[in-house]
């Protein structure tokens, strides 16, 4: 569905979230004067994973094995969900953003794919694959922005990018793909009379710039929707699983 | 009876009456002629006890200064403190300071004197300081570079453990999947979880090797989140050594430099080290409220007060004390004189810290003299036990009582016992201090000098000129207009009159200077630049004019008839017998009627006033006395075979004293021997039970008060008052009293026995028995012991039953 209006996507998964991100994601729909659509998944993988008869859950805080059924599954996605609805509907109503909220099976990473046309943005919050990436989240003053090409989904990442590093006084930087790409960069910026640290990248092995992007795991990644990292579903799906930061796609 | 030339003998001359005082012998004119300094007259006993008991050091020796009020002993005390304090060391400065291993400890720092209010200034100016050092160190590139690369290096492993994992299983086509409490892991095919079905198609093998390759990674799951509480204890650890390597960065210079300044102290320098151990500790405080401070924050004393730790409460702040301490606690309340814990409301919850300790008049004493009403202290409930404990113990223990009292059970501060060196001086009466001595075994042991204040000293030439020069040294002290030298005998007079006992002087140094105030007051009216006597006898008359209100009414009652009282004629068994009333600090005389009834009885003198329980022991024992008298000399060899009553005529409050017993014997003696008492006379004096008549109190307001009678009714010329001969030197009676007897309209008389007693009072010989144990006929003894005698007839025909022919006999009898 295509609206006339702006619509930020927020996608919400089992993987754990925090308000910061739902913050962060009202307050950028304030900015864009945008409604927000928050979806929650309940992902069809791990739905599959828990109807086999061997399956067990591992605590992530006391390591203790359980076994976990997919009725239980179910009942844990309910009670995720409507705790997540409850609390970016409170956000919501503080920053007086228009909500709406839904749920659906599937799997989360061709679920944005498939939404990314519908919307301006897609917000991914943060998930956190270890226990204490949440503690290390609220320390984080870095937004990081890959931009590989002048394509105007860039140019818009670019200049959200911009405006939320000023906003809350963030150190913003940019990763580009070539030199020339960073002459570009260096110049819009000084023609914006803003700061941000430009860095090339080799943008050819993924596995690299993931790394470097954990390596910061900065408060917020801007990527354009069109950016190469993100193509490969494998990788947006790591990109989400292991980076513990929120994602913006743009387009 | 006896001749005129007797009763002559007993009237009192008129110099007699009144010993003016002259000093025509001094060369002043006025006091303004004489030096301000003035002795401490008749003390000379007290400043002894006094001196010694401030110069002895030793354990027990504080003073217990006693006397009446006014005499002067505050005064006195705080002269010669001021004079012995000013040679002394000042003593040192006391503070409490938080105790960093028990808080609700706090311990007491002990410093030279002015020290105290320099660390409180110091260690406020250090939490300044390091406010705005320790939050600039934390937001240094270096510290931010240091603890980025710690917290990296965690994340990293962190991350990587699991990503290596998750490829780990990926490769072995297991996916491991977030569930919101952890991970499970799940067969994958083609990017996607095997269903059931799928997983059923699987040949047995193939199920059996996820089964165990899904095993192998849920250990090594297990195994990896085992390991991040330990990960994440060692970031934390190596994040707070680089905590404590800044901190100790930035809190090092403002320490050193603080500890360099009181390097002599070491216990100071200890009190330091410990506060940067804690500063170091609790850096993260200094780094929150110093960002609130950059960030514009206003509320610096709030920020400060989350700092009290680090602060300095100065108990005692003996900066500008000169010499040692002189404490004059007006209030010595149990939490005055030990001090108190002080609490603040917060949220409807009362907190305490050790900055709200508040010294108590010990600790401000602390090092030398602390002044007490001993009076007050025993008023105030719990400051007497608390004052001997802590001079028992030497050290003050700081006590709410709603704990000493368990009447609180919430922890509180204990704060540690300050150790004291003090001096207690109680001011006191004679009275409590005895008390205390007989009833308190510890007051001995604690108060051991006992600096007795006398009450006068003797009326003699050179002691009234000591006292001129105590008169002169007040009026210059009181800053009030010089007393011409008559009004200056005039005081000393009228100070002879408040004795009552015209050879003393009153050492009354509140009503003395009450009087020349007065007086000062009275010429200024006057627009005068000298008191003079007649300023002085109007202070004295206005004063009793504004107290005499009562007095007047009893004169009235009695002028009025409404109180009976004769002053002429004669009656049987009727006598005016005299008694002061006190109202405060305000005597007056009041004549009063006595009558007496004797009739056959079992030798009972019934005393009605006591019989009413309005009469005191005093009294009661005087009226006792009259029967042994009775008994004594009328009925040596028999039992006394006599009921006699005697009763104060219209007296409706209660009757103490014995002073009234001569007069009692005199109304007895009358019923007896029915011989008449003339009513122009009234008299005072108790008797002893031989006869003899003693001495009484209150004499001139007595003569004063029958005079005044007389005089408003006319004065005769026949009108007198008779007083024991024991009481003339204490008389000092009013000029009106004395020009009447000069005149010779109104007499005083003064008696020894009760004998001379009845004389005067009846005009017939009183009696003295001769060779054969007879009294003369006549006489009034004979007549008494007549009267005895056959009361004692009579009783034992009672015995025998003939009561008719003794009833008849005693009739006869009378007639003869």
């Amino acid at each position: 569905m295509k609206s006339k209006h702006k619509n930020i996507l927020i996608v919400f998964d089992a993987s754990g979230h925090t308000t910061v991100s739902m913050r962060i994601a009202t307050e950028l729909a304030v900015k864009m004067q945008a409604g927000i659509h928050a979806l929650y998944i309940e992902d069809n993988n791990l739905l599959n994973a828990v109807e086999l008869p061997f399956t067990r859950e591992v605590s992530l805080q006391t390591a203790a094995k359980s076994h976990i059924d997919s009725a239980s599954m179910m009942q844990k996605f309910r009670a995720d969900a409507e705790n997540i609805k409850r609390q970016i509907e409170e956000m919501a109503l503080t920053h007086r953003v228009s909500l709406s909220f839904s749920s659906m099976r599937g799997q989360k990473v061709q679920v944005i794919k498939n939404r990314t046309e519908e919307v301006n943005m897609v917000f991914i919050p943060a998930t956190f694959s270890t226990r204490t990436g949440k503690q290390q989240m609220y320390k984080r003053h870095e937004i990081i922005l890959v931009y590989e090409d002048d394509s105007p989904s860039s140019q818009k990442s670019l200049n959200i990018a911009l405006s939320q590093a000023a906003k809350k006084n963030y150190q913003l930087i940019i990763f580009v793909n070539t030199d020339q790409s960073k002459q570009h960069v260096d110049k819009i910026l000084r023609q914006k009379g803003k700061h941000a640290t430009c860095q090339v990248a080799d943008f050819s092995s993924l596995d690299e710039v993931i790394l470097l992007l954990q390596k910061h795991t900065p408060a917020l990644l801007v990527l354009p929707d069109d950016s190469s990292l993100v193509q490969d579903e494998k990788n947006l799906n790591k990109l989400i699983n292991f980076l513990q930061s929120d994602i913006l796609l743009v387009r | 009876m006896k001749k005129n030339n007797d009763k002559n003998s007993l009237k009192i001359a008129l110099e007699n009456l009144y010993q003016h005082c002259d000093l025509s012998h001094l060369s002043f004119n006025t006091t303004a002629d004489m030096g301000k300094d003035y002795p401490h007259l008749g003390q000379e006993r007290a400043m002894d006890a006094l001196k010694f008991g401030i110069g002895m050091k030793h354990d027990g020796y504080n003073l217990f200064v006693l006397g009446s009020t006014g005499l002067g002993k505050n005064t006195t005390v705080k002269k010669l403190l001021a004079v012995e304090s000013v040679t002394a060391e000042p003593p040192s400065d006391w503070c409490y300071i938080n105790n960093f291993s028990q808080h609700h400890k706090p311990l007491i720092l002990k410093l030279p004197p002015a020290y105290g209010s320099k660390l409180q200034h110091d260690m406020l100016q250090l939490l300044d300081d390091l406010l705005v050092a320790i939050p600039a160190a934390f937001e240094s590139e270096e510290y931010r570079t240091r603890a980025q690369a710690i917290d990296d290096e965690y994340k990293q492993k962190e991350i990587s453990v699991f990503k290596d994992l998750s490829d780990k299983a990926e490769k072995k086509n297991i996916a491991m999947l977030r569930t919101p409490g952890g991970y499970t892991l799940g067969p994958v095919k083609d990017g996607k979880v095997l269903s059931p079905n799928e997983f059923d198609k699987l040949d047995e093998k193939e199920q059996e090797e996820i089964k165990k390759i899904v095993d192998e990674i849920e250990n090594e799951l297990i195994e990896t989140i085992h390991k991040l509480p330990l990960w994440y204890k060692e970031n934390r650890e190596r994040i707070k050594q680089l905590n404590l390597e800044i901190s100790e960065l930035a809190v090092n210079q403002f320490i050193s430099e603080l500890a360099e300044k009181y390097k002599d102290l070491p216990e100071v320098i200890n009190f330091i080290d410990t506060v940067k151990i804690d500063i170091v500790e609790n850096v993260n405080a200094f780094r929150k409220y110093g960002a609130e401070i950059e960030a514009g924050s206003n509320n610096h004393q709030m920020i400060l007060s989350a700092f009290s730790k680090y602060q300095v409460n100065v108990l005692v702040d003996n900066s500008e004390t000169e010499g040692a301490p002189v404490i004059y606690e007006d209030n010595p309340t149990y939490l005055n004189l030990i001090g108190r814990i002080e609490h603040i409301a917060q949220y409807g919850t009362l907190l305490t810290d050790f900055t709200l300790i508040k010294a108590g008049a010990l600790h401000r004493a602390n090092g030398g003299y602390l002044v007490l009403d001993a009076r007050k202290v025993l008023m105030s409930p719990f400051s007497w036990e608390g004052l001997k404990r802590a001079v028992h113990s030497h050290e003050v223990r700081i006590e709410s009582l709603e704990k000493m009292l368990s009447l609180a059970s919430t922890t509180s501060l204990q704060p540690e016992p300050v150790p004291i060196n003090v001096k207690v001086v109680l001011t006191g009466s004679r009275l409590l201090y005895y008390l205390l001595k007989q009833y308190d075994p510890e007051f001995g042991l604690l108060f051991k000098v006992a600096a007795d204040f006398a009450e006068d000293i003797e009326r003699n030439d050179e002691n009234s000129e000591l006292y001129a020069q105590l008169i002169a040294g007040l009026q210059k002290e009181n800053e009030l207009i010089p007393f011409t030298k008559n009004a200056v005998q005039r005081i000393i007079e009228h100070c002879s009159r408040l004795l009552e006992d015209s050879e003393k002087l009153s050492l009354h140094m509140g009503s003395l200077l009450d009087l020349l105030r007065e007086g000062d007051y009275w010429a200024r009216q006057d627009d005068r630049q000298e008191i003079t006597e007649d300023d002085i006898q109007k202070a004295i008359d206005t004063r009793r004019y504004r107290l005499d209100q009562i007095r007047e009414r009893v004169h009235e009652q009695v002028i009025r008839g409404n109180y009976l009282l004769d002053t002429s004629g004669e009656k049987v068994a009727q006598i005016n017998a005299l008694s002061v009333i006190q109202l405060g600090d305000y005597t007056f005389g009041r004549p009063s009627r006595i009558t007496a009834t004797a009739r056959l009885g079992q030798g009972k003198v019934i005393d009605i006033e006591r019989e009413v329980k309005l009469g005191g022991a005093i009294h009661s024992k005087g009226v006792m006395i009259l029967s042994s008298y009775l008994a004594n000399r009328y009925a040596k060899d028999q039992p006394i075979s006599l009921s006699a009553s005697l009763v104060f005529e219209q007296s409706y409050g209660f009757v103490e004293g014995d002073s009234a017993s001569a007069a009692e014997l005199c109304a007895l003696l009358s019923a007896l021997s029915e011989v008449p008492i003339k009513q122009n006379f009234s008299v005072t004096g108790s008797v002893n039970q031989y006869g003899e008549i003693q001495a009484i109190g209150g004499v001139n307001e007595k003569i004063e008060g029958f005079f005044d009678i007389c005089n408003t009714r006319g004065l005769t010329g026949d009108q007198a008052v008779v007083i024991p001969a024991s009481n003339i030197k204490h008389l000092m009676l009013r000029e009106d009293v004395r020009a009447a007897v000069e005149a010779n309209r109104f007499a005083i008389y003064s008696v020894q026995t009760i004998d001379q007693m009845m004389e005067l009072l009846t005009g017939k010989a009183a009696g003295i028995k001769d060779e054969d144990n007879h009294y003369p006929q006549a006489t009034i003894n004979y007549r008494v012991q007549k009267r005895i005698d056959q009361l004692n007839k009579l009783r034992r025909s009672f015995d025998d039953g003939d009561v008719k022919k003794h009833s008849f006999a005693r009739k006869n009898e009378i007639k003869t």
